[in-house]
Parts: C-alpha cells; sequence; structure tokens
C-alpha cells in the first residue's frame, strides 16, 4: 500500500508493518493507525508514522542497541490491552528525541516504552514502574559528563 | 477533598483494597508506601504529563533522513 510519510515523502509499504494503537500515544490519543517505516534493513533508527495525519511521526530505536539489559515493568493488566503476558513477548522500541539546535545530545525516553505485539500487530506505550529508567537517557553525549571533562 | 492528619507508619485504606501508609519524612519529602491490587496501576501523578511532553517534543522532529543516518552510525560505533 501506498502512503504519505513525513520523512521520505510518498512510500510503499508491506500492510505487514501497519501498527495499530487503540490508546494511541500519551498526549497523542486520538491517532491510532502507525506504519513502522526504516531508511533500509540497517537502519538504526525506525519512525512511527501515523496513517491518519502525515506530520505526526517518531524517530524509534530499539533500546537493546544501547542497554542491552533494558527490561520494562509493567503490570499484567496493562499488557493484557495488547494481548500480552510478559515484557519478553514484545518487540520493545523508545521514542528518541532529537534537539534541533544539537542533534548529538538525543535522548531515548526510556520510561514511556513502546510495546508491540509482534503477532496481531497491537501497541501501546507503557510507563515502566522501574525507577532506574529514566525521560531522557543521552545517547551519545551526556552534557553532564561533558562538564566534568 | 478529604485531608487527614497521618505520623509515620500510620496508614489510611481506601475502599477494602488500597492501604496508603506513611513510610518516612525528611524535610519537605514524604515516603508514601502503596498496598493494592495487581490490577490498580499506581505512579506519581507528574509521570504521565512528564511523558506526553517528551512525546510533544519528540515529534517536532526536524532532521533529514541521511542526517538520522549519520547519527545512527555514530551511536552504533559508540556502542560496540
Amino acid at each position: 500500500m501506498e502512503i504519505n510519510s513525513k520523512p521520505f515523502g510518498k512510500i510503499i509499504i508491506d500492510e505487514r508493518q501497519v501498527l495499530e494503537f487503540p490508546s494511541g500515544l500519551l498526549g497523542f490519543e486520538n491517532y491510532k493507525k502507525f506504519a513502522l517505516i526504516e531508511e533500509n534493513a540497517e537502519s538504526v533508527f525506525k519512525w512511527l508514522q501515523s496513517l491518519e495525519e502525515v506530520n505526526l511521526a517518531f524517530v524509534l530505536i530499539q533500546p537493546e542497541l544501547f542497554q542491552p539489559n533494558y527490561r520494562p515493568i509493567v503490570p499484567k493488566s496493562e499488557l493484557s490491552t495488547i494481548g500480552l503476558h510478559s515484557v519478553e513477548e514484545a518487540l520493545i522500541m523508545v521514542i528518541v528525541s532529537i534537539p534541533a539546535d544539537d542533534p548529538k545530545k538525543m535522548t531515548a525516553n526510556l520510561q514511556g516504552p513502546i510495546l508491540i505485539n509482534k503477532t496481531t500487530k497491537i501497541g501501546g506505550q507503557f510507563i515502566s514502574r522501574d525507577e532506574n529508567h529514566p525521560l531522557r537517557k543521552f545517547l551519545l553525549e551526556n552534557p553532564a559528563e561533558l562538564e566534568k571533562v | 477533598m478529604l485531608v487527614l492528619a497521618r505520623r509515620v507508619n500510620q496508614s489510611i485504606m481506601i475502599g477494602d483494597e488500597i492501604e496508603v501508609i506513611v513510610v518516612d519524612i525528611r524535610g519537605d519529602q514524604v515516603k508514601i508506601g502503596i498496598k493494592a491490587p495487581r490490577h490498580i496501576t499506581v505512579h506519581r501523578a507528574e509521570v504521565h504529563q512528564e511523558i506526553q511532553e517528551e512525546n510533544k517534543k519528540a515529534v517536532e522532529i526536524k532532521i533529514a533522513p541521511s542526517d538520522l543516518g549519520k547519527l545512527g552510525d555514530m551511536l552504533k560505533k559508540k556502542n560496540k
């Protein structure tokens, strides 16, 4: 199917890339249909592109690329809303924020991960109850560390 | 709003299933313990709002796919 995407314009995607977010994302509860797209198979970053609003697109990354032991703590009752019993069954992605003036200060949101049921393609944004999962985890440069040097 | 005065180790019940206990008080910070059934979700009130705001910031992204690719390469190198 053909879709309009924010990063790549008009592109053709496979139906299997289409995801349903019954509760939307926090702050964007009205947008429920997305596609997971990427520039190519080697891309570190993926895009979560709304199929209802072309300007609504998030950059995502799989946390194991920078924090292999990351495992969000989410109550079973919440996981059941996307048909899962444990976090291990989910495709786990986190949203990346990239400041326009200094992209190297990009951060990933480990507190509000995106979990996707790989079989049904139903996903949602959840809140990890692990207090060690920050809202903004620096991926490349940590300003606090730079100051120490 | 119901307001109750409690001391450390005293608690209040909300319905029959939820117990809120004052664990510790230091200065202007209170540590609160919550006993609730699994299906009740509990988190700090500001967490929801913080994630909403972070999402709104993330979606304002203006980056060319090629620049994003470069950032990806840097990240790969860093985490090798």
